[in-house]
């Protein structure tokens, strides 16, 4: 299998807005942090995604999901419901060739902060190394 | 006995997408359906999102089903067969998974040949890359398929397209190739056909 070329990082994501916002516009703001986060992530020689999937809940019927498979490609969101909120959580499944799990923080810690000046989004994500379940968790807010 | 049908292709190539909506498809038919998904990653995405949308999921979950988990596989498919006797088994790998391995945990369990069918989806806008760094996935992903799907049409070039059919050209076996918008509400006629021919009493 290709597993050890395209390293799985998974990451547990809350996003915060001040005020309650819909489905639709978490969705916009999810869409457009993705899309700056596939473009960050590419830059450099030989790195290609295979798949950013991320799955955003906020009860059981208002839900979406949102994929990425191109950074030159904006992010496919495929949403289910029309609940308000004003905390989302979110997981996401990053598949990058070419990066380690340092880079995906890192670069999340980019994105995350551009998103709080530009939408006044806070963002807190937990790292979930693969195989070390309950271990090793490093916790990052912006 | 059931119908086995492995959906590969490469990370993001959009087989989700393709199950989900033949999922619909085969729904209307009457016919049960039972989905093994195996994602790779913490915690699954498509099982959770499948799962919201109302369908019945087996997740094979904290490996790869070509060869880490092959014998929770092979235990899965037996036991669907023998519990919940389903018309078709849809078998989504994860995308990074060599499928040959796949196809023969389902040899191992006597499955007939005639049973299995596999689709291949690809996608045409990452077809360079494919080329580039995953040749061994590639060549041997159209070995095993019997049918190609190239979706995401809307989004290719082209120049790209042209560059599918002639890797689809190059493999050691006669397959056929669909080109679909996975994205439309309908199959195309000849699509239709050809699933009806699948799944349908009598139909092969």
């Amino acid at each position: 299998m290709y597993q050890s070329e395209f390293n799985p990082v998974t990451i547990e994501m809350q996003m915060t807005l001040s005020e309650e916002a819909s489905l639709n516009h978490w969705a916009e703001i999810s869409r457009y942090y993705f899309n700056a986060y596939a473009q960050e992530i590419t830059k450099g020689e030989k790195i290609y995604i295979g798949h950013i999937k991320v799955f955003a809940t906020v009860n059981e019927s208002s839900y979406f999901k949102l994929s990425i498979f191109k950074p030159t490609i904006p992010a496919e969101v495929d949403i289910q419901g029309d609940a308000w909120t004003s905390k989302l959580s979110l997981l996401v499944n990053s598949f990058v060739y070419g990066i380690d799990e340092e880079t995906t923080m890192k670069v999340l810690e980019s994105v995350s902060e551009k998103m709080e000046k530009e939408f006044m989004v806070k963002t807190k994500f937990t790292l979930k190394p693969v195989h070390m379940h309950g271990h090793h968790h490093h916790e990052h807010d912006h | 006995m059931s119908k086995v049908f492995l959906v590969s292709g490469f990370l993001g190539s959009g087989k989700t997408t393709f199950i989900i909506k033949l999922m619909k498809y085969l729904s209307k038919k009457n016919l049960k359906v039972a989905l093994i998904v195996n994602e790779l990653g913490e915690i699954g995405i498509d099982n959770q999102f499948m799962t919201q949308l109302g369908y019945n999921v087996w997740e094979l979950f904290g490996g790869c089903i070509c060869c880490t988990l092959s014998s929770n596989l092979e235990t899965t498919l037996q036991e669907l067969e023998e519990n919940y006797q389903p018309d078709i088994i849809l078998v989504e790998p994860s995308g990074a998974a060599e499928p040959k391995s796949i196809y023969d945990s389902f040899l191992n369990l006597d499955i007939p040949v005639e049973n299995i069918h596999n689709f291949l989806i690809l996608d045409p806008t990452r077809i360079d890359m494919f080329v580039e760094i995953l040749t061994p996935l590639l060549t041997s992903s159209l070995n095993i398929s019997d049918t190609v799907l190239i979706n995401k049409l809307d989004l290719a070039e082209e120049s790209e397209i042209e560059r599918c059919k002639s890797v689809i050209s190059k493999a050691d076996k006669d397959l056929t190739a669909f080109f679909l918008d996975f994205h439309n509400e309908d199959y195309p006629e000849k699509f239709r056909t050809f699933i009806d021919r699948l799944v349908l009493p009598g139909g092969e």
